[in-house]
C-alpha cells in the first residue's frame, strides 16, 4: 500500500514539474532563453536515443553527431530543393537516418566494446567529411541558408510555438521508449546487453534487436537534426563534429543510461549548465568550467542524474512519512 | 627518385614510431586497467607544452626540460588515477563513464591550455636539429629530427625491455597486466602497480609529445583531432596487447602516410589511419572466428 | 531420421582440435550422458551442438534438419536448449524477467503492437507471464520471482537457468554440468527435476563429471576422451570398459 502511494506521489512530482517547465515560455520573454530551451529539447532527443542504444541494448555509439547531421542536412535538401513542407522534410530526415542507422547496426554483429566506438567514431567523422567536402549538396563550410521555420497551417510557427513542438515530439519519443522498455523486447535488448551469449542461446535474435535499437536510435537523431534544421535556418559543418557527438554521450551519462528519463535530464542538464557559465567577462573560462563541471557530474554520480533525483525524492517521501508519525 | 622514397621512408617511420609510441602507451594503460582513456592524447599536448615552458620560458637546458616536462606529466598520470579512476571504480562507474569522464578531462585540458597559453601554435627550441639543414647521404637528405626520434625511441625501447624483464617492479607490472587476482595473491601491491601503469602511460605519450612537437608545433593539434586516432589505431594494430607491436603498428601508418601523400595526395592522408583501422578490426575478428 | 545425430563433427581451435571426427546419435525421450577426463571436449561438443561455436568440419541433423552453421538463437527455436557450465543467468534481471525473455520467441506482437500498447500485447504478456510462473513453481522458484539473481544461493540460481532454458520448450535440453559445485540436497533436486522432465518427454544430454550422479539418472551414456568418442553404451557397459577406465585411472588403473 505505501509503495503505491509512493509511486502516485512521484508521478504527482512528475507532471507538477513538466507543467512548470511548459510553462516557462510563456512566463520568460527573452528570446535567447527560448532558443536555448529549443535546442535542449532537440538534444534531449538524441540522448534519449543514446540512452536506448547504450545504456538499455549495450552498443556503443560515439558516432550520433552523423544522425543529427544527416536529419538536418537531409530535411534542409527536401525542403528547399524538392519544395516538402517542413514536416515531411523532418520526417524524411528521419527515415533515411533509420536505413543509415540500420547499416551501422552491421558492424556491432561482429564487434562490441571498445572496437564498436572505434567504428563509430570513424562513421561519424565519415559523414562529417562528407559534409564538409560534398558541396554541390551541402555547400560545405559556407554553410547551408535559407531553411524555411516550421509553420502549421500556413502560418510560421514562432520560437515559441516550437518550444511547444518540440516538447510534444519529445514526449512521444520518451513515450514510445517506456513503452518498449517495458516490453518483451526491452527485457530481450537488456538481456542481450547483459551477456549476448547466454541472450542468443535463450532465443534472441540479437542481430534483430541491436537492428532496430540502432535505427530507432538514428531515427531520434534525425528527427532531432530536422528540427534543429527548421530552429536555426542555417547549418555548417562545424556543429556535427566529433566533439558533438561525445557531448550527446556525455548527455546520456550524466542524465542516466539506464534511466527513462535519462536522456531527459541529461540534455537539459548538459545544454544549460554552459550557458549558466556564461557571466559576462568570463567568457574564456566557460569552456573550461563546463567540461569540468560534466566530468565531475561523471565521477561523483556514474549512474547519472535522472535516478540520484528519483532516489532523492523517495527519500524524501519516506523523511515527511516518518515525521507525521505514519507508519 | 629512389632518395625521394627513401627520404619519405624515413620520415614517415621516424613519425610512425612517434605514433606507435603513443599506441604503446595505450595498450600499457588497456593491459592493467582494461579500460580506455580518452584524455590519452592530451598527454602528448601537455608534455609539449610543458617542455616549452620549462625550456623556453624557465630557460632551462633542454635535456633538464625534457626529462621535467615527462616527469610532471608522469605526476598528472597519478592524480588522473587519484582523481579520476578511483573516484569512478568506488562508485561501480563501468567502461563508458570512464570514457565520458575522460572526454571531458580531454576537453578541459585542451581549454586550459587555451586560458594558460592562448591558442597560437607556440615554436619549438630546434634541440632536434634546423629543418633546413638535413644530413646527407648521398642524395638522400635525411632530417635530424628523424635521427633524433630513432635514438630516443631506441633508448627508451632498450630501457623500458630491461625495466620489465630485469626488475622486481617491472615483473610485477607484467604480473598485474597479465592476471590481477593472481598478482594479489602473490602479495604484489596491485594498487601501486596500476598508479605506475597510469604514470607510465601518460609518461611515455609526453615524450611522444614532445618529439613530435617539431613538426606539429606546440599545439592544440597535438592534443585534439587525428594524432589521438593514430595512436589508438597503433594500439590496435598491436592487439591491445602486445606494446612492440604497437610501435611496428605506427611505423606501418607512418610509412603509408607519407606513400599516399607521395603518390597520390595530402588529401586522403588522414583515410589511411581510418583504413588501417577497419582492415585490422575486420582480420581480427576473422582469426577469432 | 535419427533425434539429434553428430557426424564426423570437428572443431579445431588454431593447432588444438579440441574436437575429432565425433560422431554420435542421440535417442530420443531419453537421459544420455556425456562424460569423460578434463579436456575431453565436452563442453565444447555442447557448443557445437547449441550454434555458440562454428564446426571446422562434419555437420549436426536435429530431428531430420541440418543445424550446422545455424545462429544459436535459431537452434533454440528449433527445439534445443541448453544450460552452462559456470550459471549465465542474467544478473540485471529479475528472477521471472529471465524466464519471460526466453518466451520472446512466443510473441506473434511486433514492434507496432508495442508503441500502440494493442490489446495483443497485453493479452500475450499476460498469458507469458502465467506461463513464465509455472515454470519456476516447478523448479520451486515461485516466491523468489522479484529477486535479484545475485540474491539467490547457488542451487536456486541454477534451477533458475533450467527454468529459463524450459521457457523455450525445449524438445532436447542440454545440460553443462548441472551438478557442479552443489550440496546434498540441491544435487537431489536437480536430480528430481530432470527425471521430471524425462516424464514430460524431454531429451537431456548431460554433461557431467560426478560419476554418482550419471550413474543414477541416465539411461545411455558417450564416453569422450580427446576429442574423440571412445565408448558408448548403459552406465554398465561402459563402467567395465578397460579403456574408459584406463582413460579415467590410468593404465595402473583400479
Amino acid at each position: 500500500m505505501e509503495r503505491a502511494k509512493m509511486e502516485r506521489a512521484k508521478k504527482a512530482a512528475l507532471l507538477i514539474a513538466v507543467g512548470v517547465f511548459l510553462a516557462i515560455p510563456l512566463v520568460d520573454h527573452n528570446q535567447y532563453h527560448v532558443y536555448i530551451l529549443n535546442r535542449a529539447l532537440i538534444n534531449c532527443m538524441v540522448a534519449s536515443g543514446l540512452v536506448a542504444l547504450t545504456g538499455f541494448a549495450g552498443q556503443m555509439s560515439l558516432g550520433h553527431a552523423a544522425f543529427y547531421g544527416i536529419g538536418a542536412y537531409a530535411s534542409a535538401l527536401l525542403t528547399t530543393r524538392l519544395g516538402f513542407p517542413v514536416w515531411l522534410g523532418i520526417v524524411g530526415g528521419g527515415a533515411i537516418c533509420l536505413l543509415v542507422g540500420m547499416l551501422l547496426s552491421i558492424p556491432s554483429f561482429r564487434v562490441s566494446g571498445f572496437y564498436l566506438s572505434l567504428v563509430t567514431i570513424s562513421f561519424g567523422n565519415i559523414v562529417w567529411m562528407l559534409i564538409v567536402n560534398w558541396q554541390s549538396l551541402t555547400r560545405g563550410p559556407l554553410g547551408y541558408m535559407g531553411i524555411p521555420s516550421l509553420s502549421v497551417a500556413g502560418r510560421p510557427v514562432g520560437k515559441v510555438g516550437f518550444f511547444y513542438v518540440c516538447a510534444l515530439v519529445l514526449g512521444l519519443i520518451t513515450l514510445a521508449s517506456y513503452r518498449l522498455a517495458k516490453s518483451f523486447i526491452g527485457r530481450g535488448m537488456r538481456a542481450m546487453s547483459d551477456d549476448e551469449q547466454a541472450a542468443e542461446t535463450a532465443g534472441i535474435d540479437t542481430k534483430r534487436m541491436k537492428l532496430l535499437v540502432f535505427s530507432l536510435s538514428a531515427l531520434y537523431g534525425g528527427i532531432a537534426g530536422g528540427l534543429y534544421a527548421h530552429l536555426s535556418t542555417f547549418l555548417s559543418p562545424e556543429s556535427f563534429v566529433f566533439g558533438e557527438s561525445a557531448n550527446f554521450v556525455a548527455m546520456a551519462v550524466v542524465g542516466g543510461l539506464r534511466h527513462i528519463f535519462g536522456g531527459i535530464v541529461g540534455g537539459l542538464v548538459v545544454t544549460i549548465i554552459p550557458e549558466l557559465l556564461r557571466v559576462k567577462g568570463w567568457e574564456i573560462y566557460y569552456l573550461m568550467g563546463s567540461s569540468l563541471a560534466i566530468l565531475l557530474l561523471v565521477i561523483l554520480l556514474p549512474s547519472g542524474l535522472a535516478p540520484a533525483i528519483e532516489r532523492g525524492l523517495s527519500y524524501i517521501g519516506g523523511r515527511s512519512r516518518s515525521k507525521s508519525g505514519g507508519r | 627518385m629512389l632518395s625521394l622514397i627513401i627520404q619519405n621512408a624515413v620520415s614517415g617511420a621516424a613519425i610512425g614510431l612517434l605514433y606507435g609510441l603513443i599506441g604503446l602507451g595505450v595498450v600499457l594503460f588497456f593491459q592493467t586497467t582494461n579500460l580506455m582513456n580518452f584524455a590519452h592524447i592530451s598527454s602528448a599536448m601537455l608534455g609539449a607544452y610543458l617542455c616549452y615552458t620549462y625550456a623556453v620560458m624557465w630557460k632551462l637546458p633542454f635535456v633538464v626540460a625534457l626529462v621535467l616536462a615527462v616527469a610532471s606529466v608522469a605526476v598528472y598520470g597519478l592524480g588522473l588515477k587519484r582523481f579520476v579512476y578511483a573516484p569512478l571504480s568506488r562508485r561501480k562507474g563501468g567502461r563508458l563513464e570512464f570514457i565520458i569522464a575522460t572526454l571531458m578531462l580531454s576537453v578541459f585540458l585542451l581549454n586550459a591550455v587555451i586560458v594558460i597559453w592562448g591558442g597560437v601554435p607556440l615554436p619549438f627550441p630546434p634541440a632536434f636539429g634546423d629543418s633546413s639543414n638535413p644530413v646527407f647521404i648521398g642524395d638522400i637528405a635525411i632530417q635530424w629530427h628523424s635521427l633524433w626520434v630513432l635514438a630516443y625511441v631506441t633508448v627508451f625501447v632498450i630501457v623500458l625491455q630491461f625495466f620489465f624483464t630485469r626488475t622486481m617492479t617491472g615483473k610485477s607490472l607484467r604480473a598485474v597486466a597479465q592476471n590481477q587476482h593472481a598478482a594479489k595473491l602473490m602479495g604484489i601491491d596491485v594498487d601501486r602497480m596500476l598508479g605506475l601503469s597510469f604514470m607510465l602511460s601518460t609518461g611515455v605519450t609526453a615524450l611522444a609529445g614532445i618529439l613530435l612537437a617539431p613538426v606539429y608545433f606546440v599545439s592544440l593539434d597535438l592534443g585534439a583531432g587525428i594524432i589521438g586516432v593514430k595512436g589508438f589505431a597503433s594500439a590496435v594494430m598491436g592487439g591491445m596487447k602486445r606494446p612492440y607491436q604497437a610501435l611496428l603498428g605506427g611505423v606501418l601508418i607512418g610509412l603509408a602516410e607519407n606513400f599516399v601523400v607521395l603518390f597520390v595526395s595530402s588529401t586522403y592522408r588522414d583515410v589511411i589511419t581510418f583504413l588501417f583501422l577497419i582492415i585490422f578490426l575486420v582480420l581480427r575478428k576473422q582469426a577469432e572466428a | 531420421m535419427a533425434f539429434l545425430a553428430l557426424k564426423n563433427v570437428t572443431r579445431r581451435f588454431g593447432g588444438l582440435v579440441a574436437v575429432n571426427d565425433l560422431s554420435f546419435q542421440l535417442p530420443q525421450g531419453k537421459i544420455t550422458g556425456l562424460i569423460g577426463p578434463n579436456g575431453s571436449g565436452k563442453s565444447t561438443t555442447i557448443n557445437l551442438i547449441s550454434g555458440v561455436l562454428p564446426l571446422s568440419a562434419g555437420s549436426i541433423e536435429f530431428e531430420g534438419k541440418t543445424i550446422t552453421g545455424r545462429s544459436p538463437h535459431t537452434v533454440a527455436k528449433m527445439g534445443i536448449a541448453r544450460t552452462y557450465q559456470q550459471i549465465r543467468v542474467f544478473e540485471n534481471m529479475t528472477a521471472l524477467e529471465n524466464v519471460q525473455v526466453a518466451r520472446n520467441g512466443k510473441y506473434a506482437s511486433s514492434m507496432v503492437d508495442v508503441l500502440l500498447a494493442s490489446g495483443r500485447l497485453s493479452r500475450e504478456d499476460q498469458r507469458e507471464r502465467e506461463i513464465s510462473m509455472s515454470l519456476l513453481e516447478l523448479v520451486g522458484l515461485t516466491d523468489k520471482a522479484d529477486e535479484m539473481p545475485h540474491n539467490l544461493p547457488y542451487g536456486h540460481r541454477r534451477c533458475l537457468e533450467i527454468a529459463r532454458a524450459l521457457a523455450l520448450d525445449p524438445k532436447l535440453l542440454l545440460l553443462d554440468e548441472p551438478a557442479a559445485g552443489m550440496n546434498r540436497d540441491e544435487f537431489m533436486a536437480v536430480t528430481d527435476l530432470i527425471l521430471k522432465l524425462k516424464e514430460k518427454g524431454i531429451s537431456v544430454l548431460l554433461v557431467e563429471h560426478t560419476m554418482e550422479f550419471v550413474e543414477t539418472v541416465v539411461d545411455h551414456v558417450v564416453v569422450l576422451n580427446f576429442g574423440q568418442k571412445l565408448a558408448e553404451g548403459t552406465f554398465r557397459e561402459i563402467e567395465q570398459n578397460p579403456q574408459v577406465i584406463e582413460a579415467y585411472l590410468g593404465k595402473e588403473g583400479l
